[in-house]
């Protein structure tokens, strides 16, 4: 089976495991509602793990309160003061015997894909199809980044358990865990746990959902089609820790570990932090003045502003100095970046068709498979801002196409 | 606000151009032994002419300036290694004009261009000066033929690869165009596929008509079109299978123009020729996405 095609990037990471730093709790935290509509009023007294907002549709699942104290102001988040307490709700014993009382588990849990996509676990954990391999996703590809890595190292038994739990319900077979060539520190405990422990080659993206299938399974998803339709369920490592932590304690998603590291920062660091802490609160402590703030990855992360918070998604934040286009000049058709996509699109033609605005010819070059993962727009010596393009161009071909 | 990636790589154009002419100084170099000083004289005349006509065109044109990507240096550069050291000055000042504003800019600048400047340029020149472009005569103290060995027929190959024969002040040391392709190679600038598949298609057409392969990658600008020309990016295929087709085509039209045509020297025309079929080569060898399925 060959490697799909990617790039080699310094990933400013060693080999080692990774513990938590500790960190004092914020004194106010700011949680995100999303499509959650708040559940709570200004005034009210909250413990952690109690439901502060809810989805009537049900897709989203819930939103908790992080910390204990009182909430203080409520738009399209909650914000809460902390009273230091750390009180938290009391839940019943938590069974899970068949498919329902499993998506039922994640849904009150509060979990989405904690890799960055954010696609709530129950959707997930109810395939429509029958599947017969889980893939826990522990590649963490993208530089800098090592909050799954210190889920790996405190958690490798809180993640087999999770797989555990999943495989007895859906009847899979196969339990495979891919990581990186540079974690593989991580991987003797795993397997002890049981675990097929799969090392991924060592070229960015590795943890892209199609890829990290097809280079578990050789099993390849079409376009339009889901992995569970090749059999296979995807999960981020700390999703299904998590899981495997709620079913023990009953505590749903109200922390998670993020990475803080970047140019300005020497060595990466990651913490256990409350949804909603604030960002300049850790930036504060860790001494550090950004210019500006990414959450997420260098190659897929996305620029948020000072206020920015922690969210169910947010695997790490990145402080820059600067953060500028270079200036982009013609194609010269050089043709690196047909080399290195790993869904082998063609970038330079998808920008020469969409500033044309061919629709058409965005279709033909399947620009709608394109998983933005900027390995095009990293190679270029043009600098053309290849992977902007391709975003667009699937709107405009969503657009015509729903038009 | 940018938005992601936000690391680059450190390549640029204009870098791969600088490795482009690094690459091309042991070719130099080995015009001036060869041919003596007048051949860094043509150089400098064809590297000047396409840089200010490709600024004085921006200017006019009141587009952003270009000549800082280095690649009509690279363009003049070709162009000269195309020429016999006798060639005119003035008239290889107007086949520079014409590579860089007529075949290049007018089609909208680098990476647009349809046919390769330096070999349209040099068919220009052919067309329009035909006797200069291949009066050999006084070439080099060094050679006492005036006659090329393409049009001639003998040499011993030992001559040939250090290029001491008649022929245009590039093209004729083999030793030091090698040096620097694999400079290029190494360098990840262009990959050993498109040289050798035009130099595979050359010597096939070569056996097949009864003619003396070696002899025929030896000669001629074949090796020096090989990884200098057939590699250009604007005017060939972006697939590695559609480089293959690129190649094989350019080598066997170049030999086939040489055992058929009336003209010693095919080169120009197969490169040319195939610079147009590029795109639908482009077409033809396009790849299904990873998990693609075609549109009904
Ligand atoms: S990498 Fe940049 S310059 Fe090269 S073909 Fe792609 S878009 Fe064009
Ligand atoms: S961003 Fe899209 S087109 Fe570019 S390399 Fe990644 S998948 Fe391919």
């Amino acid at each position: 089976m060959s490697q799909l095609a990617g790039i080699h990037i310094n990933s400013n990471k060693k080999n080692t495991l990774v513990y938590e730093t500790e960190i004092e709790f914020p004194t106010f935290v700011r949680i995100p509602l999303g499509k959650c509509s708040p559940t709570v009023s200004i005034g009210d007294k909250v413990k952690i793990g109690q439901v502060i907002g809810e989805c009537e549709k049900k897709f989203t699942p819930p939103v908790h309160a992080s910390v204990s104290g009182t909430v203080k102001g409520i738009d399209d988040y909650v914000e809460i003061a902390s009273d230091g307490k750390k009180e938290r709700v009391l839940t019943d014993r938590i069974e899970i015997t068949n498919r329902e009382s499993l998506a039922k588990a994640a849904y009150e849990c509060g979990l989405v894909g904690l890799g960055g996509a954010g696609f709530p676990t129950h959707i997930k954990l109810q395939p429509k199809a029958t599947v017969d391999t889980l893939i826990i996703n522990g590649a963490e590809c993208e530089p800098y980044i090592i909050s799954d890595r210190c889920v790996m190292t405190q958690k490798a038994r809180e993640i087999a358990e999770g797989a555990d739990i999943i495989a007895g319900v859906l009847g899979i077979t196969r339990k495979i865990i891919g990581i990186e060539k540079n974690s593989t520190v991580c991987g003797e405990k795993l397997s002890q746990y049981g675990l097929e422990v799969k090392i991924l080659g060592d070229k960015y993206p590795k943890g892209a959902e199609k890829v990290i299938i097809y280079e578990c399974t050789g099993r390849v998803v079409e376009e339009k089609k889901l992995p569970s339709d090749c059999g296979v369920i995807v999960l981020n490592a700390a999703t299904v820790a998590k899981l495997a932590e709620y079913v023990k304690t009953g505590i749903p998603l109200v922390s998670r570990y993020v990475t803080f590291a970047g140019p300005l920062i020497s060595d990466s660091v990651c913490f256990n932090l409350p949804i909603g802490t604030p960002v300049s609160y850790v930036l504060d402590k860790l001494k550090v003045k950004a210019q500006h703030i990414l959450d997420g990855g260098v190659m897929m992360g996305k620029e948020v502003g000072e206020d920015a918070v922690v969210t169910k998604t947010t695997g790490a934040i990145l402080a820059f100095d600067e953060l500028t286009y270079p200036k982009e000049t013609s194609c010269i058709r050089c043709g690196r970046c047909y080399g290195v996509c790993p869904v082998m699109l063609s970038p330079a033609a998808i920008d020469r068709a969409y500033h044309k605005r061919d629709v058409k010819l965005l279709k033909n070059l399947k620009v709608n498979i394109c998983m933005e993962c900027g390995c095009c727009e990293y190679v270029c010596p043009a600098k053309r801002r290849l992977t902007e393009f391709n975003r667009r161009g699937k709107i405009m071909l969503k657009e015509a196409e729903n038009a | 606000m940018r938005k992601s990636p936000y690391i680059l790589s450190t390549s640029t154009t204009t870098k791969i151009m600088g490795d482009v002419l690094i690459a091309l100084v042991p070719a130099f170099v080995a015009s001036v032994v060869i041919f003596g000083y007048r051949s860094v004289l043509l150089t400098l005349v064809c590297v000047v002419s396409c840089v200010v006509s490709e600024s004085l065109y921006c200017l006019a044109l009141r587009l952003g300036q270009s000549i800082t990507d280095l690649s009509a240096v690279v363009t003049g550069v070709l162009l000269a290694f195309s020429l016999p050291v006798g060639f005119p000055l003035w008239m290889a000042a107007v086949g520079s004009v014409f590579s860089v504003v007529v075949v290049k800019m007018l089609f909208g600048g680098i990476g647009e261009n349809v046919a390769n400047p330096a070999v349209t340029g040099r068919i220009f020149l052919f067309l329009s000066f035909g006797k200069e472009i291949t009066n050999w005569a006084n070439t080099s103290r060094l050679i006492n033929s005036s006659a090329t060995p393409l049009a001639e027929g003998e040499s011993d190959i030992f001559k040939l690869l250090l290029g001491f024969r008649a022929g245009c002040i590039g093209e004729t040391c083999i030793i030091a165009i090698l040096i620097g392709g694999i400079y290029l190679v190494a360098r990840k600038v262009i990959t050993f596929t498109t040289p050798i598949s035009t130099l595979a298609g050359a010597a096939a057409v070569s056996l097949i008509c009864g003619r003396n392969p070696v002899f025929d990658l030896l000669t001629g600008s074949l090796m020096l079109a090989a990884f200098f020309m057939v590699t250009d990016y604007s005017t060939s295929p972006v697939s590695k299978k559609g480089k293959v087709i690129f190649g094989l085509g350019v080598g066997a039209i170049s030999v086939l123009i040489r055992e058929f045509g009336t003209y010693p020297e095919g080169v120009s025309f197969a490169i040319l020729l195939m610079n147009i079929l590029s795109p639908l080569i482009d077409k033809m060898t396009f790849r299904m996405p990873f998990g693609g399925v075609k549109n009904v």
